[in-house]
């Protein structure tokens, strides 16, 4: 009886990615968080440094400003 | 290997706790291969092969939070994989008609064998694959090349599992009946 080749395997290939597109993928990496950091320091941070500088109401209330 | 012993999820936790790409670095070794010739037997072309592994592993590593470990983190991978070919490829290609026309003709009659579908000899089939869209192609290849599970494939293309029954129906239809009109026999 004629054994049935499933191609799709045959079709797989073997090959090593290139060396390069390993440097690329983690200098954007790098370069990428660096700039989300600098991103979640202005807007995660800043609106709680000026929050700090000019108190609400319930800031005050929930006693984080240091007198 | 230094690192062999640690699992996928060792690896992602150190990574989202620390953000540390040297830990990224790892987990990128222990899967570019599979990725880069997946997107290699999806695109048929080494130069956008390479352009969407790497835009794959981007994804991969701002998305890392994301992942909850429902699902083994190859079949994570493997989404994000197939679902960028998918829409580098639709960008990319213009679909022939000829496909959608030629299965307006197409009875229902029920499941097709496997064995049937497998005889297709390796260049028709090839051929097939580059004429019928996309998701199609993609669908095909989890489940014939990958082995993947209807449950994985339904998780990585976020469909129901009857939806991907389906689609692998018709996809499968659709190269039976692309290779049967070749005239290139």
């Amino acid at each position: 009886m004629k054994e049935t080749i499933n191609h799709f395997k045959t079709m797989e290939s073997n090959e090593q990615a290139p060396q390069e597109l390993r440097e690329k993928v983690m200098r954007d990496v790098n370069h990428l968080q660096s700039v989300a950091d600098v991103g979640d320091l202005f807007f995660m941070k800043y609106a709680e440094t000026v929050e700090t500088l000019f108190p609400t109401d319930t800031v005050k209330e929930e006693g984080k400003v240091l007198e | 290997m230094k690192y062999d012993s640690m699992q996928d999820s060792e690896l992602i936790e150190k990574i989202n706790a620390s953000g540390d790409s040297f830990w990224f670095g790892v987990l990128y070794d222990r899967h570019e291969k599979i990725v880069y010739n997946k997107c290699l037997s999806m695109l048929q072309n080494q130069t956008d092969a390479e352009d969407v592994t790497h835009d794959i592993f981007i994804k991969v590593f701002f998305s890392l939070k994301q992942f909850k470990g429902e699902s083994q983190f190859k079949t994570w991978l493997f989404s994000i994989t197939y679902n960028f070919c998918i829409s580098f490829l639709r960008k990319k290609k213009t679909i022939p008609v000829v496909a959608e026309e030629t299965l307006l003709d197409v009875a229902d009659e029920g499941d097709i064998e496997d064995k049937e579908f497998l005889d297709i000899k390796l260049d028709q089939l090839k051929w097939a694959l580059e004429e019928i869209k996309p998701d199609e192609k993609a669908i095909l290849f989890m489940k014939y090349q990958d082995d993947m599970s209807l449950k994985d494939i339904h998780e990585a293309l976020d469909i129901t599992e009857s939806a991907v029954k389906m689609r692998l129906k018709r996809a499968k239809e659709k190269v039976i009946i692309l290779c049967k009109n070749n005239k290139i026999q």
